[in-house]
Parts: structure tokens; C-alpha cells; sequence
């Protein structure tokens, strides 16, 4: 018997979609966006999140002619082979993007909350989070986040709005940034960066129905977009164009600069609050992604004797890196290719579902 | 059948070990370092002055005269830079030097001049350093404005330099600035990064002004270290550092720093003494705020790009010592039309100044963003170059709202 992960509605769908694509602005990619786009970097989340949103749409549409999850349905239309193939990238990508988030983590939690750790011990208390919380299944993961995404999303809206007398609107002009060209292109390789949402594909029959899945997606990346792109329009207004470039960490910078008065300054430990949530439950989403499918391809019955394997060697890949910079170098390389999963192999998916339905349609007609 | 027990107990003993604060500092074995003055030293060498607080000496019920004098320590060193001067410091405190509490950079004439690009770049990368910490240029010797700074009605040197800089709305006489501000104008595509003017008044009651009352302002216009007084904390805040680039080019006095708090948006509320319309040597004294924000326009249209402000005021009458009727008809126009006239010529002068200058401080080329449609073209515009030539129309009109508690001025009996 297979391993089953269980029952999950659009609650918990949005919950999953924010979580998985929350990330990139809570590290460094904001500025290196804005140094690819200029002043309308705001707009990439809308044109990322429109085509995520699209290839989810796409997907929902195969598994409604070809009930089953990607491999399975995968299988159904290319093969056990290419089930496989398209199996074990997924897989990379998960595993790669939960190393990532780890060590990128971690690294940022030596940089503004605990300088004096070392970086091995907290990427292992990073790891064990998300080993013990990946432990008790995607239904429980999926609906912490879900009743954690007010807190999340609530803290950030604050952070954002008490920088408020430092908006200055004429740092969103010239409004073509860098020229829409730039934009057009650069926002579409980078939607790769979101290939984790591919994670309701994954767990598809979780989600009962294509209309559950179609609705996580619309609410979950369509509000992650607004929130991003917000994140982006007041980060562009505090720092402008040329300071923004140099940020590391956008969110965590714009909460430093927020002076209320003598008594509400600092207030950046709101932003660690946020920043370990998101952090674990991340890391434990893509953990639990690429140990699910893992299983799925092995036929386990169940994942948990590969959680401490797993999450070893996600630890242990996380400290491979010589620093940070590399690591994002290395990612911001991989998420391209990221692409290739958020959009390409959805599409490829739809043109080989379109055209098998149409044949069936046909040879029922033949009969 | 004991794994969940045991799992409990885990986790319970991994909370708490991961929620408690077992890399915390109390607060005896860290120094609070609560300002920095930094001159230049020889041999390209940093003379770095510590203000550290003493939070033992503010406990109990001690007065407070003392406590002011006792609440912190003073250490000077020098180092070719920041970071190995905190090094050395370590070599003469027992405690942790921590920086995070750091309100003010107090820093010299004469280093300012040669430029701060070195020192911005440890400021925006260590997480210590924060982007409100405010900088102040000093008129003299920052470590002799450390050891001099005598504040009378606070206990703590810091909460002095907070305090003034976060009421700097009450006269505008200067500006708050801070390194997150300097650094966005420093490295952002326009805007020239200014700071505070500190100075160390030598209390001889002597009127060291070199600049003439502008209109009919009846004071001059001071620089920290030339208001006339004979008493009080000899440090003072007055005027603004103006600064090209990272380098000190030049000053604005307190009325041209009024000035350019109007042209910012950010002027408040100020006292202001005027000369008496009809009897010149009475005065006649003014509340004026601004009734909305100045309404600029730059037209880059022609080579010369030509930059039109608009400044709308409110005032409330304050004081008329000749007896004349402001409160009422012709004469309130006529009172109206002095304010109006005075800071049209005070915001003149600051504009001048700056453009002889150089520097945009009052960051016109921001304005011009809108007009452009990608960076490359702001960026080839080169505002910073334009801006000196720049024709300036202004306009400044006032409008008197209020006569305090008094609805008609009766002139004195005459004997």
C-alpha cells in the first residue's frame, strides 16, 4: 500500500502556495531583482505569479482528464520512465531548495539575531525543526502554516507600515526601471524561483478536486504576488534604486530604519519572529515534498523512516557551500533552471493530455 | 510504547533550551557605547573619543546633577580605523563594547572635508551600526564636543542629543539627519547629503555672526559655535553641514536651514520677528507652519531646466509691540505680505548658497524622476551637473490665521 498523505481543502492549499513562494522576499532576491529591473521590480511578482498561477491552472486541467498526481499522471501519458525522470528532478528541486533555505537560514540567523552561534549549530537546530514537524505529516504542516499565515502576514503589513514617513513615491519612477524588455524577460526566468509551489501538483489528491487545487492557487500565489509586490513598492520607496541594490536582506533593513519615537525603535525582532517562523515551516514544506515523492517513486508504505536520512543529508549538503554569496550564486543558477518544472513541464503536461484525450475521443468515435 | 513519552520529554527540553536567552549579556558586563567622535588624526590615522554608558551609577536615588556627570565614561583613542578602535577599546574596558545603543556620530570639521566614503561603508554593513544613529559635523574637535557636552536637564548625554534632534521641528534651526538619510542622498541618483551642525559656544556673550539679517528678519543668521550667550551647555545645534559627494563643501545658518526644512516639507512650526511693516524699529513676532506642503516643479524641457516653488505658510500673531492693528483689514495684507517677502528672500539666499555650492540639497533632481521613462535616461540627464544653472521661480504666500488670545492690539498710553 502506498504512502497516503492525507486529506487537505483550499485552506490548506493557500497555506502551502504562500509558504513556498514567501521566501524569496524575505532573502536577498528583492535586490537582486531590483538591480535586474530598476524602479518596476514591483511588477515582477504580478507577471511570476500570473504564470505560476497559469501552469497550476494548466495541471488542474491534466489531473481533471487524468485523475492521479504528477508521477502518476505523468506515467499515465509519458510513461513509467519519464514518470520517473520527471520523479527524481522534482525531487532535486525540493531537496535543493530545502539545503538552500537552510544554510541561507541559518547564515542570516548568525547575521542579525545570534552572531556568536556557530553556523553548524544552527543549521542542525534548523534541520531538527523541521525533521520533527515533517514528522507528523503534511495535514498538520499544511494547517499550522495556514493558522500561522495571519500572524506572518499581519507582522509584515506592520513592519512595512512603520516605515511609513520614509515612503518617498518618486523613487517608483523612471516607472520602465531599466526598460520593459528587461522586465518581460526577467520576470518570466524568474518564476522559477516559485517551482516550490509545484508541491499542490505533488499532493493533488489531497486536494480532492481541481476546483480545491485551482482556488489554493488563485488565493495562495495571487495573494503571495500582492504581499510581494508591496513588500517590493515600499522597499523601492525607503531605500531607492541604488541603496535597495545593496541590501541583503530587504524585509530586515526596512525594519531597522523604522523609528517611531524614543521608546518604539528596534523593532526589527519582529521581523525574527517572522523570520524563524516562515524560516522552519519552509524548510519543512520542501523537506516533506521531496521526501514524499521520494517515497512515491520507491511505492513506500510510509516516509518516516526516511525523514532522519533525509534531513541528515539536507544538513549536511547545507555545509558544503564555502559562504554565503556562493550559495546564492548556485541558487539563483538552479532556480532558473526551476523554470523548467514551475512552467515548462506543466505545459508539456496539458499539449500531451489535450492530445491523448483527443485520441481516446477518437477511437471511442472509431468503436 | 515509550517513544511518545520520550519524544515529549524532547521536546519539551529542546524548547527550552532553544527559547531561552543562554547567549544573553546582563547588562553590567556590556558597554553601551552612546556616542562617537571621530577627528582626524596624523598619519591617516583616526582619533576615535567613546562616550560608554555607566547604567551602575544611574541606579538608586542619586541627584541628578551628579548622576548627569557620572552616567558614563569618556575614552579616547586613536586607530586608523573603526573597527580596530573598538579592538583597542576592548584592550581598556573589562566589559563588551556594544554599539547597537549608539545615538549619535559626531564628527570633525576638518575629516569631513577630506570626505566619509570610508567610514559609510562599515556604518551600512555591521548589523551594530543602525541607520538612526545621527550624524552631526562639529565646528572644532568632536572629542572636545564629547567632553564639554554639559546637558543640564537630562541624565544622560544620549538622551540630550535624542531629545534635541527628535524636536528639531520646534525652530527648524536645524535638521534631523541621519546616516540612513546621508547614505540614501550619497548613493541615490540625486539629492546632496547634509548633517548637523554642532559647534562649542565659548559662552564670552560675543555676536560672532558673519551673516546679515536677510530681509526684514530681525536676527542674523548663526552658525553653531556664534549664537551670543554667556551661560548654559556650551554645545549647541544650529545651522547645517552641506556636504558634495561624501565631502563637506560648505554650512547653511539657522535661517537658511529654516529654509530649507520649507522647501523639505518639514518646517513645523517657528518663531519669527519681523520688522514692524509701518514702524520699523518695532518688531512684530509670528508663529508661521506650513499650510501644506511646497509645490515644486522642475521643466527640464529647455537646456537650462527651470525649477518654480510654490510655498504656502499660516502664521499666528504673536506679538506686536507698536500698537498697530494687524489683527484686522489692510494691515493684516500688509503683515502678511512681510512674512511672505522675508522668507522668499531667506529661501533666495539658501538657494543661491547651495548653488553656488553645488549640491542639491534640497533634492530637486527627485522631483524630476517622473518625467523620465527608464533609469538609463535619469541617469544620463546627469541632474547634479544641471542643477547650479538651474533657474528658480518662487513664490510664497502667507496667510495669517490666528491672533492668539488677543482680538486688537490698543497702542500704549502716551504721556
Amino acid at each position: 500500500m502506498k504512502y497516503q498523505p492525507g486529506r487537505m481543502g483550499t485552506a490548506e492549499g493557500i497555506g502551502l502556495a504562500v509558504i513556498m513562494t514567501i521566501n524569496s522576499v524575505l532573502m536577498s532576491s528583492p535586490s537582486f531583482i531590483l538591480e535586474k529591473m530598476g524602479s518596476l521590480a514591483w511588477a515582477v511578482p504580478f507577471i511570476s505569479g500570473t504564470i505560476i498561477i497559469s501552469s497550476l491552472f494548466l495541471l488542474a486541467h491534466v489531473f481533471n482528464r487524468f485523475p492521479g498526481d504528477l508521477v502518476s499522471t505523468t506515467e499515465q501519458l509519458f510513461g513509467k520512465v519519464a514518470a520517473r525522470v520527471i520523479g527524481v528532478y522534482y525531487i532535486f528541486a525540493f531537496f535543493f531548495q530545502a539545503f538552500s533555505l537552510t544554510r541561507e537560514y541559518s547564515e542570516n540567523t548568525l547575521l542579525i539575531a545570534l552572531p556568536y552561534i556557530d553556523l553548524d549549530t544552527a543549521i542542525l537546530w534548523y534541520g531538527l525543526g523541521a525533521a520533527v514537524i515533517v514528522y507528523t505529516g503534511i495535514e498538520t504542516i499544511a494547517r499550522v502554516i495556514y493558522l500561522a499565515l495571519p500572524f506572518i502576514v499581519s507582522l509584515i503589513l506592520i513592519l512595512l507600515f512603520t516605515s511609513y514617513s520614509l515612503w518617498e513615491v518618486n523613487y517608483l519612477f523612471p516607472w520602465q526601471g531599466y526598460g520593459l524588455n528587461q522586465v518581460a524577460e526577467n520576470s518570466v526566468g524568474l518564476s522559477g524561483m516559485n517551482v516550490g509551489i509545484i508541491i499542490l501538483a505533488v499532493l493533488a489528491p489531497s486536494f480532492q478536486t481541481a476546483r480545491t487545487l485551482k482556488a489554493a492557487a488563485v488565493f495562495g500565489v495571487g495573494g503571495a504576488s500582492i504581499l510581494h509586490s508591496f513588500i517590493f513598492v515600499v522597499f523601492i520607496m525607503v531605500f531607492g534604486l541604488k541603496v535597495g541594490t545593496e541590501k541583503i536582506l530587504p524585509l530586515y533593513e526596512i525594519a531597522r530604519v523604522a523609528y517611531l519615537n524614543r521608546y518604539v525603535q528596534h523593532i526589527e525582532s519582529l521581523f525574527i519572529v517572522i523570520w524563524v517562523i516562515v524560516g522552519i515551516l519552509s524548510i519543512t514544506a520542501c523537506l516533506f515534498a521531496g521526501i514524499f515523492l521520494l517515497s512515491r517513486l520507491a511505492n513506500f508504505s510510509t516516509i518516516r523512516p526516511l525523514i532522519p536520512a533525509a534531513t541528515f543529508i539536507i544538513v549536511e549538503f547545507s555545509l558544503l557551500p564555502p559562504d554565503l554569496t556562493a550559495l546564492i550564486k548556485l541558487a539563483s543558477k538552479i532556480y532558473l533552471s526551476g523554470f523548467l518544472g514551475a512552467v515548462i513541464f506543466p505545459i508539456i503536461l496539458f499539449i500531451a493530455a489535450i492530445i491523448k484525450d483527443r485520441r481516446k475521443k477518437a477511437c471511442t468515435y472509431d468503436q | 510504547m515509550y517513544l511518545r513519552p520520550i519524544t515529549l520529554l524532547l521536546f519539551t527540553v529542546w524548547a527550552l533550551i532553544t527559547t531561552g536567552c543562554n547567549g544573553a549579556k546582563e547588562t553590567d558586563e556590556v558597554a553601551y557605547i552612546l556616542s562617537v567622535g571621530i577627528d582626524a588624526a596624523p598619519n591617516n590615522q583616526l582619533s576615535i573619543t567613546y562616550r560608554i554608558a555607566d547604567p551602575h551609577s544611574l541606579a538608586g536615588g542619586k541627584d541628578s546633577q551628579s548622576q548627569s556627570q557620572k552616567s558614563s565614561i569618556l575614552i579616547n583613542l586613536t586607530a586608523p580605523s573603526l573597527t580596530e578602535g573598538r579592538n583597542i577599546l576592548k584592550s581598556i574596558i573589562s566589559r563588551e563594547p556594544r554599539i547597537s545603543h549608539l545615538k549619535i556620530f559626531v564628527i570633525s570639521e576638518e575629516l569631513a572635508r577630506k570626505g566619509l566614503g570610508d567610514l559609510f561603508g562599515l556604518f551600512m554593513r555591521h548589523r551594530e551600526y543602525r541607520g538612526t544613529v545621527f550624524l552631526a559635523i562639529v565646528r572644532g574637535s568632536a572629542k572636545e564636543v564629547l567632553e564639554k557636552n554639559r546637558p543640564d536637564l537630562d541624565v544622560l548625554t544620549s538622551r540630550w542629543v535624542e531629545s534635541m534632534l527628535q524636536s528639531y521641528f520646534e525652530s527648524s534651526y536645524f535638521l534631523r539627519a541621519d546616516i540612513y538619510q546621508f547614505y540614501k542622498r550619497l548613493k541615490n541618483e540625486s539629492g546632496a547629503p547634509y548633517a548637523v551642525l554642532l559647534g562649542l559656544n565659548p559662552l564670552d556673550g560675543e555676536d560672532r555672526a558673519n551673516n546679515e539679517a536677510v530681509g526684514n528678519d530681525r536676527s542674523e543668521g548663526y552658525l553653531a559655535k556664534q549664537i551670543p550667550r554667556q551661560s548654559g551647555n556650551p554645545l549647541e545645534m544650529c545651522g547645517t553641514a552641506v556636504f558634495k559627494g561624501d565631502k563637506l563643501v560648505g554650512f547653511l545658518n539657522n535661517k537658511e536651514t529654516r529654509a530649507l526644512s520649507i522647501l523639505l516639507g518639514d518646517l513645523e512650526r517657528g518663531f519669527m520677528s519681523l520688522e514692524d511693516p509701518l514702524v520699523p524699529s518695532k518688531q512684530v513676532d509670528i508663529n508661521i507652519h506650513l499650510g501644506r506642503k511646497p509645490n515644486i516643479n522642475v521643466d527640464i524641457s529647455s537646456t537650462i531646466p527651470a525649477i518654480t516653488i510654490s510655498v504656502y505658510l499660516e502664521g499666528d500673531i504673536l506679538g506686536v509691540s507698536s500698537g498697530t492693528n494687524y489683527e484686522a483689514g489692510d494691515y493684516k495684507v500688509l503683515l502678511e505680505q512681510q512674512i511672505s517677502n522675508t522668507i522668499f528672500e531667506q529661501i533666495t539666499s539658501m538657494l543661491k548658497r547651495t548653488q553656488d555650492l553645488g549640491t542639491d540639497v534640497v533634492n530637486f533632481g527627485y522631483y524630476i524622476r517622473p518625467k523620465f521613462n527608464t533609469v538609463q535616461e535619469l541617469e544620463n540627464y546627469h541632474w547634479d551637473s544641471k542643477y547650479p544653472e538651474a533657474v528658480i521661480h518662487l513664490d510664497v504666500q502667507t496667510k495669517l490665521r490666528r491672533d492668539g488670545l488677543m482680538r486688537k492690539t490698543t497702542p500704549i498710553r502716551k504721556e
